[in-house]
């Protein structure tokens, strides 16, 4: 009884402190100028994560395996992975966008399973035989982190295209590996290096360096593109995993069951995604548009497809 | 005229393998499978015709297009196994093969030759790309040596790389995938799936064959016995697990492998894998008044919540009994002929009921069985390897930066496929290192 009101207290103050965090990654974006506002934000993530990690772990403990087993445990573990991978991506890239976009889903899926879902959902119960295995562990968690991370680089994408709506946009960062793309900067002034007058060229000590470097734009862009290209080979892993798995139980590596055409589904639009990358005719905002799709089929596999209650995968939703 | 057709053939070869070859097309054949993909899971798949002809029929409001005639025509109740699905798995792992072979490889032997710069303008399209006043050709080489870039020096010019296996790893997805789709395709012309229902404490052998390839072969010089079939329970009697105690027998009935099988752990035995997958209750076995063992047949009916087990324990047309049971814990209820609740009585005792003894001795369960066989395994395993392996490694991005040094002026640019940001940085930051003399 107390550990079940520690983990709902955990994951109210989860709730309480994204929504905090929220707003502190918001205004920091809004006033750069106010200081320790972003620290402020991911030091707030960061108890999140950890409440959320102590509410699964107790979880795990109480009930003694691993805590993915119903919607409710699915969401929470989302909401964990969601708040990890923010915090380890902008440790890496000091980028203070990432918390302004992955906060608010990761807000609204606690939102979801802490109040949206009936009490019965939320308990525990005890695990159905088909998901009595070690592959549970390893191919329902590596599925999740995937997909956090999927969720957050798409996002970017849907970021980028919010911001360049109505503009025709031309980039740099295409894995085609020769030479690459200057801007078509607004004021149409070509800028090369070293001859262009209105570039910046910053002297630092006794170097120069010529203005066309990435903007912002770019820089959205090609890090949507890293961290996608972060999540697809995590979500090949999880489908292998999840593909040895049923031979194990279900007699067939490959069902065709609903989850797994869905995860089938994602796994190609994702590679779509990253293919569009290494060709010039579908540069700007292409591969952007692909990645928003992503976004949707990623919560249709993630959610969607349980809710037609259909196939071999519906464990842990009202019977 | 003959030679004119020729060369249309040829034409036609040589149009179909640029296109394979083409990214644009691999990228639309890509978004084309994953769309009629998604028709698989709209609309329920390998049912019966009744069931097509009751959810879609012709005069429905919804379905106008989407009816069970244009369903079966065009195979939408079995997307995945349609001729065109098929054709499409088919384009989609020649284009794998075409693109890997023109495009992927000879791109690799460009990158095998290192080509060094001569001139400050070639470092025009490189965006990033640093001028640096003071240093020495030495200090740079040295300070991309700490950041793990493989240099090549030419005089007063430096080239240099990093990650050559992210470059390398894409090959080897679209080798494993094209690996993968072979293993599958063996595993469908030469594997085959059987599915037995057999009662507990009997014999079976391969006879329910649902699902087998051209080249398939069927053992036949088995048999196997269920010895006993159980369910354990949790505490809410939902079922915790199900096992099946099988042995294996020869032709003469001996017993060549003995195991007890449950859902997530099979039998293995001779390229042949046995699953627990399904289970029913069949018989109850009774005894009155001490005369000789009957054993009564249960009926499966399937409520809205639960499915449940009913026999009949008729003596006459007076002295009916049914039997009701709800799972196959220790536990029955019986009913009279109007349907009240008598009693409720436990598997294995005795009871006194309307002036005869009847004993309740056991259930007679049945296993649902899976024995299937796929040759395709080893190599959809293998190609699972490379897959996770070379996917990974595609995550690094191949760098290459050249430095020049004319009129005492260091040039410095580079281009990388993948990470632009992080490559900026450390293009940045090597500069800055060799420009601190």
């Amino acid at each position: 009884m107390n550990l079940e009101m520690m983990q709902n207290s955990c994951v109210n103050f989860a709730f309480g402190g994204l929504l905090t965090a929220m707003l502190v990654y918001w205004s920091s974006l809004a006033f750069p100028r106010i200081s320790g506002l972003n620290k402020l934000a991911a030091l707030i993530t960061l108890l999140v994560n950890i409440a959320l990690a102590l509410t699964l772990s107790s979880r795990w403990f109480a009930n003694g395996y691993f805590p993915l087993s119903n919607l409710y445990e699915s969401l929470l573990f989302l909401a964990w992975g969601l708040t990890f991978v923010h915090l380890f991506i902008e440790s890496k890239t000091k980028s203070r966008l990432i918390g302004a976009v992955s906060i608010p889903v990761a807000m609204f899926v606690t939102a979801f399973a802490s109040l949206a879902l009936p009490i019965e959902m939320q308990k525990a119960s005890p695990l159905v035989p088909a998901l009595k295995s070690n592959w549970l562990m390893m191919h329902v968690s590596i599925m999740m982190i995937s997909y956090s991370i999927l969720i957050l680089g798409s996002l970017l994408s849907i970021l980028f295209l919010i911001i360049t709506r109505g503009q025709d946009i031309n980039l740099k960062g295409s894995s085609v590996g020769t030479g690459s793309y200057t801007v078509k900067s607004l004021d149409s002034n070509p800028s090369f290096a070293f001859s262009n007058p209105s570039g910046i060229v910053q002297e630092q000590s006794n170097m120069l360096i010529n203005s066309t470097r990435m903007n912002l734009l770019e820089s959205i862009d090609n890090l949507s593109y890293r961290i996608i290209g972060l999540g697809f080979p995590l979500l090949t892993i999880g489908i292998v995993a999840g593909a040895v798995w049923a031979n194990e139980a279900w007699g067939s590596y490959w069902s065709w069951d609903p989850k797994e055409t869905w995860a089938l589904i994602t796994w190609l639009i994702f590679a779509a995604y990253l293919h569009c990358r290494i060709t010039k005719s579908w540069q700007g905002k292409r591969p952007a548009i692909l990645a928003s799709v992503g976004f949707l089929v990623v919560w249709i596999c993630y959610l969607g497809v349980n809710f037609l209650g259909k196939g071999l995968h519906s464990y842990g939703w009202l019977a | 005229m003959q030679i004119n057709l020729k060369f249309k053939k040829k034409d036609v070869r040589w149009y179909l393998l640029r296109l394979f070859s083409n990214l644009q097309f691999s990228i639309i054949l890509l978004l084309v499978i994953a769309s009629f993909s998604v028709i698989g899971t709209i609309i329920e798949q390998n049912k019966d015709l009744d069931f097509y002809q009751a959810h879609y029929s012709v005069s429905g409001e919804h379905f106008i297009i989407l009816n069970w005639k244009n369903i079966e025509l065009f195979g939408l109740n079995h997307v995945y196994t349609t001729w065109w699905f098929l054709t499409l798995l088919f384009i989609f792992s020649l284009s794998l093969l075409v693109c890997s072979l023109s495009r992927q490889i000879p791109s690799l032997q460009n990158a095998r030759r290192w080509c060094f710069y001569k001139n400050p303008n070639q470092f025009k399209k490189f965006t990033g790309s640093q001028e640096i006043q003071k240093t020495t050709l030495h200090l740079v080489a040295s300070c991309l040596q700490k950041f793990n870039y493989h240099i090549f020096q030419q005089g007063n010019s430096i080239y240099c790389y990093k990650g050559l296996l992210g470059r390398l790893a894409p090959i080897f997805v679209h080798a494993s995938i094209i690996l993968l789709l072979i293993g599958s395709v063996l595993g469908l012309v030469s594997g085959f799936s059987a599915q037995e229902m057999v009662p507990s404490g009997e014999l079976f052998r391969l006879q329910n064959i649902i699902a087998s390839g051209q080249f398939s072969y069927i053992p036949q010089d088995f048999s196997a016995r269920v010895n006993n079939f159980i369910i354990e329970y949790n505490q809410d009697n939902s079922i915790s697990q199900f096992f099946s105690d099988i042995s294996i027998l020869d032709t003469e009935g001996t017993e060549l492998k003995h195991s007890t099988i449950h859902v997530n752990s099979p039998l293995q035995f001779k390229g042949l894998t046995i699953y627990q997958t399904d289970w029913d209750i069949i018989a109850i076995r009774i005894k009155i008044n001490n005369t000789d063992t009957l054993q009564i047949p249960l009926k499966k009916v399937v409520l809205p919540n639960n499915k449940i087990w009913v026999g009949l324990i008729a003596q006459d047309q007076d002295n009916q009994l049914a039997l009701v049971l709800q799972d196959l814990q220790k536990q029955a209820t019986l009913y009279n002929k109007s349907g009240e609740k008598i009693m409720s009585v436990t598997i294995g005792e005795k009871y006194f009921i309307d002036n005869n003894i009847i004993a309740f001795l056991s259930i007679v369960p049945s296993t649902g069985l899976q024995i299937k066989s796929d040759p395709g395994i080893p190599i959809v395993y293998t190609s699972f390897f490379f897959l996770i392996t070379s996917v990974s490694v595609s995550y690094i991005s191949y760098s290459q930066i050249w430095i020049i040094e004319k009129k005492h002026r260091f040039y410095i640019g580079g281009v990388t496929n993948r990470a632009q940001l992080t490559f900026e940085e450390e293009l940045l930051k090597i500069s800055n290192r060799s420009s601190k003399i």
